[in-house]
């Protein structure tokens, strides 16, 4: 069963690895950034490598220095914006301030965020029943508050928006109350569902009150969305441009794909976005039609079984809050940028992960894949603090 | 695991792997189109061509193109880009004390302003004008779903070596490109008219068209095909925003060939500067001058002056409501505005008579005695300035006698007389400038008049006596020059024309009257500037002849006014041409409505020889000092002018 849920882990993340490759030299062949694959070939041995180090960390050290390296990342995120920080450390693209030029590659804080952010809260919650209570959320919300608050100022706004289905897990598989978790989400749930709801009912109106309230980019990019959501094609060719292009290359790939190079043609013809980061999966859905879409899909399904399933297996609650966290997070970034690139969200910049292009976040994906093998790895025995094992089958909520 | 789990992992991904079997199988309609129409990626592109120059005899510009550039806004990606990357908080300081922007909105819009106006200081707008500008902009383009997507910013800029550095500029690096995002340019063409304004009439005006420029009036309308280049194509394969990723084989753009007109610039402004001293010496409401080269029947000016309108002016004067406000068109009055000629008139119908034999030059015209009233044989009294009788034929010219004209017209035939003057060009037009090569083009108006030629069934006895001295019949000035050309021209008609038709042409010649008709007509037009000290021309042999009509009274009925002549009010004109022997240059000069009474105050006299005269013989000379005419040094006085200094 453990070798199942390693399995089902690993041969995923592998196979989606070399689909990304497989897409970003796609994207290089419609005549953007060719090099761009083979950076990204480099540094998939150094991400199996970083997981292959991360699944020889033993548990206990991860929960005894999860504090240090939150602390570690809080700091990096703090000196990207310090102001006087010199731009050969902290250089600004596109207005944000993400990056830490380590010479070799650039850092980026927010994905090793993610990550101890997983170990904090999995140190927070394990231990102690505190957070069954109302007040008792206060800590894990604080320290979520904390980490999104870094990162949604640099701005990172789809990033942060992941730590939410993580929380939301986490704290369920803590024995979190589900109706404290409604009673402090459902108000901010329902915010955009209304929004979007009553800019579909009467948008003249919603777009007039929207204005009152936010600022006029972030009004257009409602409007643009919920336009797109009706069919409405007014903004395809200015503020819907992105969501507009990604649509016409997923539906265009029809059931069985474009092929290489007509996945190829058609990226480089309909002008897609950032094809090869935050529009990679419509390039692979291009490429690879229908079957590729499932294909890719059934790849997170089976990784988030696997990531679950080590969950289930790991001994120590610290363990399984983590393998929880870590699941949720690679999981709902694939779902949100799937859902994005098919029209079901609005575009807010969040890549696919293991597939998209870029260093970093494939080795710290890969380093959290390695943690969850670790976690895979933990000698089995008796369950230690089994009072604690709320998620899977005992949860006494 | 509880199913809970497993449901809020699978749910989401049945979710999505649902919505992409939608995509796939049953598209939005829109999703559809888009689809299709992204099949099709080819788009033909054309290449503009610039238009040809307009230029004087001797190549100097009149009208050109030259490359310039259109700023433009693209609103929604000045907001988005200026909104989402550019933190403008701490350039607040470069705003002036007192204008500082409320919001932040405000802040950035008005930090793109004073960015581009900095930039472009050519666009002669304030960072406050940009603004309002935009923000007007802005407004429509939320209002009305977008249609608008695109802001125009000032007038086309001439694309300077500066300029194209400050473009390069603006897209050099990437926060340059953030505050300046949104600011776009089209390559333009940008037609200068550098003609005087005494030309611009003439030249004419372009307008934008699909596929550059297109003339709209004047030369520039009537030589359209000539001037249009050729378009380039070629086939482009773009990306969906139209935006050129590779080319097939191009067929290059071909600019407009060279209109050369016969004016010469020199003589023109040379022109207009006498003209206009005339003008207003004469307390004149306008003059009109024309300077016609005879052997190719090229123009060598062609002025028209009109001056500020004057208390107590002639009620019909000449007016044109577009050349006072500054606008580059006006009225080309030398060829749109009639005129009764009067005496200029004359030596047309001295020639007609001659040429039909009716009258020998040296014949004695005993029928007329001394006097400054004569009877018609049908009882019509004519009146004379001079008192002069019994003339010869070859002297009624240097006396410009009517009563003379009337008896000698009234042995020809009124269709004899009616038939001659249609052969001189009266009652058609010249085509001085040339047709329209686009014909179904209803925006191309006609501006030539064809003047007036009575009727044949109108055409009686009064008619014939009043013909003979220039009334009752309509001209232009540019018919009057035409018709006195052949006369100085050997009896040949050659079309006067502005356009040069090229080096092969060979300008059509057609017989009018016979040469030795034309050299008598010459010859007797000869004694009035020869014998008039002030007409003169010093080592040249010029001939001339004046005309001072009356100008025409509109009826007024409700003050008791009827139609008729003004007993003090003239169009005076003077037609002159040297040498006389074998003339080369042919000056035609009007002034309209000289202040007789001021003239007379100033001890000035109001006929065509004393106003306009001295301004034809001054363009005579320095037209002949153009052409390279050869005159008689020996006898030339030391203050004679020579040509234009």
């Amino acid at each position: 069963m453990r070798w199942l849920a390693v399995a089902l882990v690993l041969v995923p993340a592998f196979l989606l690895s070399l689909l990304g490759l497989s897409a970003i030299a796609t994207v290089g062949d419609a005549g953007r950034g060719l090099a761009n694959w083979k950076q990204q070939a480099f540094f998939l041995p150094l991400g199996l490598i970083g997981a292959t180090i991360a699944a020889c960390v033993p548990l206990h050290l991860l929960r005894k220095h999860a504090a240090l390296l939150g602390f570690l990342v809080a700091g990096l995120l703090v000196l990207l914006l310090l102001p006087g920080v010199p731009e050969s450390l902290v250089r600004p693209r596109n207005g944000a301030r993400r990056w830490i030029s380590l010479v070799v590659f650039d850092l980026q804080p927010s994905e090793l965020a993610r990550v101890a952010w997983c170990l904090l809260m999995a140190r927070l919650l394990y231990a102690g029943e505190a957070h069954r209570r109302l007040s008792g959320l206060l800590r894990p919300v604080g320290l979520t508050a904390l980490a999104g608050g870094l990162i949604v100022v640099e701005p990172d706004l789809g990033t942060t928006l992941l730590f939410v289905p993580a929380f939301v897990t986490i704290l369920i598989a803590a024995g979190g109350r589900i109706r404290h978790l409604l009673l402090c989400f459902l108000p901010a749930a329902l915010i955009p569902v209304l929004v979007i709801g009553g800019m579909l009912l009467a948008p003249d109106a919603g777009e007039a009150r929207l204005s009152q309230v936010l600022k006029p980019h972030q009004v257009d990019r409602i409007v643009a969305y919920t336009a797109q959501l009706r069919g409405d094609p007014r903004y395809d060719d200015d503020i819907g441009y992105q969501a507009a292009k990604a649509l016409l290359a997923t539906a265009s790939g029809g059931v069985t794909g474009l092929g290489r190079e007509g996945a190829a043609r058609a990226v480089r013809l309909s002008g897609l976005p950032e094809a090869h980061n935050d529009m990679v999966f419509a390039v692979l859905v291009a490429q690879h039609g229908a079957v590729g879409a499932v294909l890719v899909l059934g790849l997170y399904g089976a990784l988030g079984i696997g990531g679950l399933l080590i969950a289930h297996l790991c001994a120590h609650p610290f363990g399984r809050l983590v393998a929880v966290g870590i699941t949720t997070m690679l999981v709902s970034q694939a779902l949100v940028h799937a859902s994005m690139t098919m029209g079901l969200l609005p575009i807010t910049g969040i890549t696919l992960p293991l597939v998209s292009y870029g260093g970093s976040s494939l080795v710290t994906t890969w380093g959290m894949i390695g943690v969850l093998v670790s976690l895979a790895m933990t000698p089995s025995g008796r369950k230690q603090e089994e009072r604690w094992d709320f998620a899977f089958g005992t949860n006494p909520s | 695991m509880r199913a809970g789990f497993t449901w809020l992992l699978v749910l989401p991904l049945v979710v999505a792997m649902a919505r992409h079997v939608q995509l796939v199988i049953a598209p939005p309609s829109g999703l559809l189109t888009a689809i299709k129409r992204d099949d099709d990626q080819t788009r033909p592109q054309t290449e503009a061509a610039f238009r040809g120059p307009i230029v004087d005899r001797r190549g100097r510009p009149l009208a050109i193109s030259t490359p310039g550039i259109q700023l433009f806004v693209d609103l929604v990606a000045r907001r988005e880009k200026h909104e989402y990357e550019l933190d403008t908080e701490a350039r607040r300081a470069r705003f002036p004390e007192g204008v500082k922007p409320v919001t932040k909105q405000n802040l950035r819009l008005m930090d793109f302003a004073l960015e581009v106006a900095h930039l472009f200081p050519e666009l002669h707008m304030s960072p406050a004008e940009i603004e309002a500008v935009l923000h007007e902009a802005d407004l429509k383009n939320r209002a009305n779903g977008r249609e608008t997507r695109y802001c125009r910013l000032g007038d086309v800029l001439h694309q300077t070596p500066s300029i194209v550095a400050r473009q390069q500029f603006a897209k050099s690096t990437h926060l340059n490109r953030i505050l300046l995002a949104g600011l776009h340019w089209k390559e333009s063409e940008i037609r200068t008219i550098s003609a005087p304004q005494s030309l611009r009439s003439l030249v004419g005006k372009t307008m934008p068209d699909k596929d550059g420029l297109k003339g709209r009036d004047g030369i520039e309308a009537k030589c359209n095909g000539r001037l249009s280049g050729t378009m380039g194509h070629r086939h482009d394969v773009v990306d969906s925003r139209g935006r050129r990723l590779e080319g097939s084989a191009a067929q290059p753009a071909t600019d407009g060939r060279t209109v050369a007109m016969t004016l010469d610039l020199d003589l023109q402004e040379y022109a207009t500067t006498e003209l206009e001293e005339a003008v207003a010496s004469c307390h004149a409401a306008g003059g009109r001058l024309m300077v016609l080269d005879v052997a190719t029947g090229g123009l060598l000016s062609m002025v028209d002056v009109l001056a500020a309108p004057r208390e107590g002016t002639w009620p019909d004067a000449p007016a044109d409501g577009i050349r006072p406000r500054g606008g580059l068109v006006g009225r080309p009055r030398c060829i749109s505005d009639v005129f009764e000629p009067g005496s200029t008139f004359k030596p047309i119908v001295w020639a007609i008579a001659v040429e039909e034999g009716v009258v020998q030059p040296s014949e004695l015209i005993d029928a007329v005695p001394p006097g400054k009233e004569w009877w018609t044989s049908y009882g019509r009294r004519i009146r004379d300035v001079s008192g002069r009788g019994n003339l010869k034929w070859d002297e009624v010219l240097r006396y410009s006698k009517n009563a003379c004209m009337a008896h000698v017209a009234d042995r020809l035939s009124t269709t004899q007389l009616r038939d001659r003057v249609l052969d001189f060009g009266f009652g058609k037009r010249t085509r001085l400038v040339p047709r329209p090569e686009d014909p179904n083009n209803s925006e191309q108006n006609e501006p030539e008049a064809r003047g007036l030629v009575p009727q044949s069934r109108n055409w009686n006895n009064f008619t014939q006596t009043s013909v003979s001295f220039g009334q009752n019949i309509s001209v232009t000035a540019a018919q009057l020059l035409q018709g006195i050309s052949i006369l100085a021209s050997g009896g040949e008609l050659r079309p006067i024309h502005l356009v040069n038709p090229g080096p092969n042409f060979r300008p059509a010649r057609i017989p009018v009257v016979s040469a030795a008709t034309a050299q008598a007509t010459i010859d007797a037009m000869v004694p009035l500037v020869q014998d008039t000290k002030h007409l003169r021309i010093q080592g040249v042999r010029a001939f001339g002849k004046s005309g001072t009509a009356q100008l025409p009274r509109s009826a007024k009925p409700e003050q008791g006014i009827k139609h008729g002549m003004y007993e003090d009010r003239y169009i005076c004109s003077f037609i002159m041409g040297a040498p006389a022997e074998d003339p080369k240059v042919l000056v035609l000069c009007t002034i309209d409505d000289p202040d007789r009474y001021a003239l007379e105050r100033e001890n000035l006299r109001h006929t065509g020889s004393y106003t306009a005269g001295p301004v034809a013989k001054k363009v005579l000379e320095a037209a002949l000092g153009r052409l390279g005419v050869p005159r008689e040094i020996a006898n030339a006085s030391n203050d004679a002018p020579v040509g234009i200094n």
